[in-house]
């Protein structure tokens, strides 16, 4: 009994110290990224991978071959204990520094593994602030709160709408985008009414039943995913409650919706960085689309790999900046280079504060109209008009 | 009869090899990483075990005590400043408490009883996403406080958490194999032959039963304490994932689950084998491999590995006893 | 106020006309066979990525998918039947375990073929309403409501008219007996296995029909099927369809008087509840102490 636990013991111990010693690292600049290839977020990592690879290309092609970035990906499975191992294994594979994860619940793990052991993380897939308040001098966070919370709460401003009902799915990004955009309409004057549900929910009659007989509101606010968000679109259209227009927030306004389900969604506002047909006025966005257009031919743009690129690209200008001062990128001048990161990019212009929180990243308002997605807001950047009131049915 | 001596020797090198030749060749690497958490498994996968074996109770709901136990000691450390070893013991204490509301099952039947178990743990799931005051909510908690220094040695380092968790192991290993060898014991393997002329003769079969439950969830419970404070993480879906769950299962049978040392093999050997070769074969989806070999060790050796390495290559070394 | 009281009924029991269906197959094996088919769900989920293959690559209604969904699902079937019948030592538990392999193989090369990605139907044909007065609901749901019932009621008539019914309720209730009336018991086993894929095929091109269908939902399928199996007792077909019908009613109510965030609880609550005071289910007869 002791002999055959004691052999498989020992084989399993052998095989683990070969596998572990790993490839050998290359002479070229190698950057981490850990990311969900499989698992919930499998869309949305296999969206920044895409991204980040774009950045990677785009950083070659300018360094004209003096240096290259030298990706190695891990997949965290969507698993916090995941991920803090995938980040112990890039550090132990010499990494300068670490971009991707997806998920606050799933990068606040990674982030502060990372930071213990001193290499910078720059997460292009996390939203929470509170992130950033977690005291690490090592982390960066492409994305806020507020970049979805505002454009919401400034729709419903611009559209003078006085009561929103808000349905919205208990899970973590959703809720507390919910709580806070209650909290600032409320501050606002507008009358919230608010309906929790269960990421596991398929049938919406019920809520939207009750709010249509109950809460007569102005509007529907929808704080969900994408199949949350159809199935609460299609509750809407069948009880056809008296409202003057539909408002979602993640997945409504990309592409997908209007392939598969241009009739259910029309007219509903939902937040977007990007129009479809894709459009890219700024001079970083067409970098970005050009680059886009030779790797991944034929693929529809998405908003997801515009964060991967962003996160990477602060990153790799950190790493050129370095390069540029004659020195050699490593873990300490990265992180006091990305402090001063003040750059425009596709995804607008990130600059980080004393937390190492990127405060001006903003999203758009978009609207499906026909068989296009259309940003309505901000003004500036708006490709087409708002149409309110207006329905699905 | 083995002298006892050379057998007192083998457990002695065993000793040492676990204690240190194993935290020497895998020190601080991500191959650590993988068998401490492998080894959390295996942990579950022993309490589990325990519970089927000496219990007679088959559950599919063990993610129940690891997540109240993981939501216990966190709290308290975070809350009330509790130390984080005593906080381990108050989650598997918490995780008995829980157990306590599923006693109106226990006189269930196989299948029944293993459904209401999971049935708590999606209530537990529930009130750990709604009760938003106390756990934070689907947030979840954050930061949570790691492993202390004791005698010396760090146990938040990677090898210091492996200690820990290989202590805990072998306590709770010998702690079943006391149980079993022990008239408890007995009379729950007669219990398994006829319930009934166990009464009869005043085996009083619900409060063992009631007994094997507590510690089985006290077990699952401290577990999934520990994991809390090595991730320093935690939220509703992650701590009562199917997750705690499958993976137990499929280690437990593994290797071997009448065994007593089987569900630890087997969460090592199978999460390892799972984490480094399966998921570069098939990167998503590479858990089916694992449904594959559940299939077939049901079919060609429902005892499981450690017995049928052990029936072949050791003949007559061990031998599972039910 | 009544208008939303009747519209939660409405919902209520369409849906729990849904779950019947998915519960019956389910209900129907663990009858003959005393195992519970834990890749029940993944064999529905199954069906449903079948009826959106068939919309998303030939451009037709989802409805159309019934036949493929029927052969490949009771080809399933019969496979998981064939793994099971090699189980000899500790069947009651090792059926379990095994099947509960055979969910996870399902449930993970669904994963590897389609991703994780969401789907639902864009038929215009199936989401659009269907009202009668205050009531509102989609056609798809009154359609598959009245299919349930139909496929409920027929079971129903088969299994206590036809001799292969009678030779299934005799196997569950008593195998030797059985057997020496020369009843063969693995003839019966398979045809409950195929009835119940039959069943999960119409149940799966009903849940892409108006939800949404992802990799991960085969396990509460089950979770939901055993529930309802738990809730009508043994041996009774009406009893499903209540079962299936108190469910639904039980998550439609919570979420218009509650809160939709306590759905599933609400459900689990239910079943724990039927365990403890009603061990036999609402309609069954067998005992269930072990």
């Amino acid at each position: 009994m002791i002999k055959e636990m004691g052999k498989l013991c020992a084989w399993t111990a052998a095989a683990a110290f070969c596998l572990q010693m790993g490839v050998a690292v290359a002479a070229e600049i190698p950057v981490g990224v850990e990311l969900p290839l499989t698992g919930h977020f499998a869309k949305q990592g296999l969206g920044q991978l895409r991204g980040i690879k774009i950045a990677v290309q785009a950083f070659n092609q300018a360094s004209g071959g003096k240096d290259t970035i030298k990706l190695i990906t891990i997949d965290n499975e969507s698993q916090p204990a995941k991920s803090v191992a995938a980040v112990e294994k890039l550090i132990s594979e010499g990494v300068v520094a670490i971009t991707g994860g997806y998920g606050s619940n799933v990068v606040g793990p990674a982030a502060q593994a990372a930071d213990k052991l001193k290499i910078p993380y720059v997460s292009s897939g996390a939203i929470a602030d509170s992130l950033t308040r977690q005291g690490m001098k090592y982390y960066f966070q492409i994305l806020n709160t507020e970049g979805y919370s505002v454009p919401v709460v400034k729709l419903i401003d611009t559209l003078k709408i006085k009561s929103v009902s808000t349905v919205y799915s208990t899970a973590e990004s959703t809720s507390q985008l919910a709580k806070s955009t209650e909290k600032d309409l409320a501050a606002a004057g507008v009358k919230v009414m608010m309906h929790a549900f269960e990421p596991s929910t398929t049938d919406f009659t019920p809520i939207i039943n009750k709010v249509r007989l109950q809460d007569r509101p102005d509007a529907i606010l929808m704080v969900g995913y994408q199949n949350d968000e159809i199935g609460i679109m299609r509750a809407a259209k069948v009880l056809k409650p008296k409202i003057k227009t539909l408002i979602g927030t993640y997945e409504v306004t990309v592409p997908e919706m209007v392939n598969d389900n241009a009739d259910l969604a029309q007219n509903v506002f939902g937040l977007s960085l990007l129009s479809f047909p894709a459009e890219f006025p700024t001079p970083d966005g067409k970098v970005f689309a050009k680059i886009h257009e030779d790797l991944f031919k034929g693929q529809d743009f998405s908003y997801i790999e515009e964060y991967g690129y962003a996160g990477a690209k602060v990153l790799f200008d950190a790493i050129q900046r370095v390069s540029a001062a004659g020195g050699k990128p490593t873990p300490d001048n990265l992180r006091a280079e990305l402090g001063k990161t003040d750059v425009d990019t596709v995804l607008g212009h990130i600059r980080f504060n004393g937390d190492g929180l990127n405060t001006e990243y903003m999203q758009h308002i978009g609207q499906i109209q026909g068989k296009k997605v259309v940003i309505v807001w901000p003004d500036n950047l708006a490709t087409g008009k708002m149409v309110y009131p207006g329905l699905p049915w | 009869m083995r002298s006892s001596k050379s057998s007192a020797l083998k457990w002695l090198a065993l000793g040492v090899v676990l204690y240190g030749v194993v935290p020497w060749l895998l020190g601080d690497s991500y191959v650590m990483s993988l068998t401490v958490a492998a080894m959390v498994i295996g942990g579950i996968a022993l309490a589990w075990s325990l519970l089927s074996n000496l219990g007679g109770m088959l559950s599919f709901g063990h993610s129940a005590f690891f997540g109240v136990g993981a939501y216990v000691s966190a709290l308290l450390t975070m809350r009330a400043g509790v130390g984080v070893l005593p906080a381990m013991l108050m989650g598997g204490v918490g995780a008995v408490v829980a157990s306590v509301a599923m006693l109106p099952v226990l006189r269930l039947r196989g299948v029944y009883f293993a459904l209401a178990i999971l049935a708590y743990s999606v209530i537990f799931r529930v009130l750990a996403t709604q009760w938003e005051s106390v756990t934070g909510g689907s947030a979840g908690l954050a930061s949570i406080p790691t492993f202390p220094r004791v005698l010396g040695m760090d146990l938040a380092s990677r090898r210091g958490s492996y200690l820990l968790i290989l202590t805990l192991l072998i306590l709770f290993a010998l702690v079943y194999r006391y149980i079993r060898a022990s008239h408890y014991g007995m009379a729950l393997r007669a219990m398994h032959g006829s319930e009934d002329a166990t009464r009869v003769v005043g085996v009083n079969s619900i409060l063992l039963k009631a007994l094997m439950l507590f510690t089985s969830a006290f077990m699952t419970g401290v577990i999934g304490a520990y994991n809390a404070h090595e991730i320093n993480f935690l939220n509703p879906d992650y701590a009562f994932d199917g997750i705690w769950v499958i993976l137990p299962v499929v280690a437990a049978i593994f290797g071997g689950y009448r065994t007593i040392t089987g569900p630890v093999v087997g969460a090592v050997v199978v999460y390892l084998v799972d984490q480094l070769i399966f998921k570069s074969l098939i990167p998503v989806g590479h858990q089916l491999i694992l449904g594959a070999l559940l299939v077939a060790m049901i079919i060609y050796s429902p005892g499981g590995l450690v017995p049928l390495v052990s029936k072949k290559f050791f003949a007559g070394a061990s031998s599972p006893r039910p | 106020m009544t208008d939303l009281i009747l519209q939660s009924l409405y919902s209520g029991i369409l849906q729990g006309g849904l779950y019947a269906l998915i519960g019956l197959g389910l209900a129907l094996v663990f009858g003959t066979m005393n195992v519970i088919n834990f890749a029940h769900g993944e064999l529905v989920l199954l069906a449903a990525y079948m009826a959106y293959m068939v919309e998303a690559h030939l451009g037709v209604n989802p409805i159309f998918a019934i036949p493929v969904a029927l052969v490949l699902v009771c080809l399933c079937s019969a496979l998981i039947y064939g793994l099971l019948s090699l189980v000899r030592v500790d069947r009651e538990l090792n059926s379990l375990i095994l099947t509960y392999g055979v969910a996870v193989i399902l449930t993970n090369a669904i994963l590897f073929i389609w991703s994780a990605d969401p789907h639902s139907t864009g038929s215009d044909w199936l989401q659009g309403a269907v009202v009668f007065g205050p009531l509102f609901s989609m056609r798809g749901q009154v359609l598959f409501f009245i299919v349930a019932v139909i496929l409920l009621a027929g079971l129903w008539w088969w299994l206590s008219r036809s001799w292969y019914g009678r030779a299934l309720r005799a196997v569950s209730s008593n195998r030797a007996a059985a057997q020496l009336m020369g009843i063969n018991p693995r003839a019966t086993e398979i045809i409950s296995f195929l009835i119940a894929g039959i069943l999960a095929s119409f149940a799966g091109v009903a849940i892409f029909s108006y939800q949404v269908i992802q990799p991960a939902s085969g396990e509460s399928l089950t979770i939901k099927a055993f529930i309802i199996t738990v809730l009508a007792g043994m041996g009774s077909i009406p009893g499903v369809l209540i079962g299936g019908i108190l469910l639904g009613l039980a998550e439609a109510l919570t979420a218009t008087l509650g809160s939709s965030a306590w759905q599933e609880l609400v459900g689990m609550v239910l079943f724990l509840l039927v365990l403890f005071f009603m061990p036999n289910g609402l309609f069954g007869v067998k005992a269930r102490r072990g």
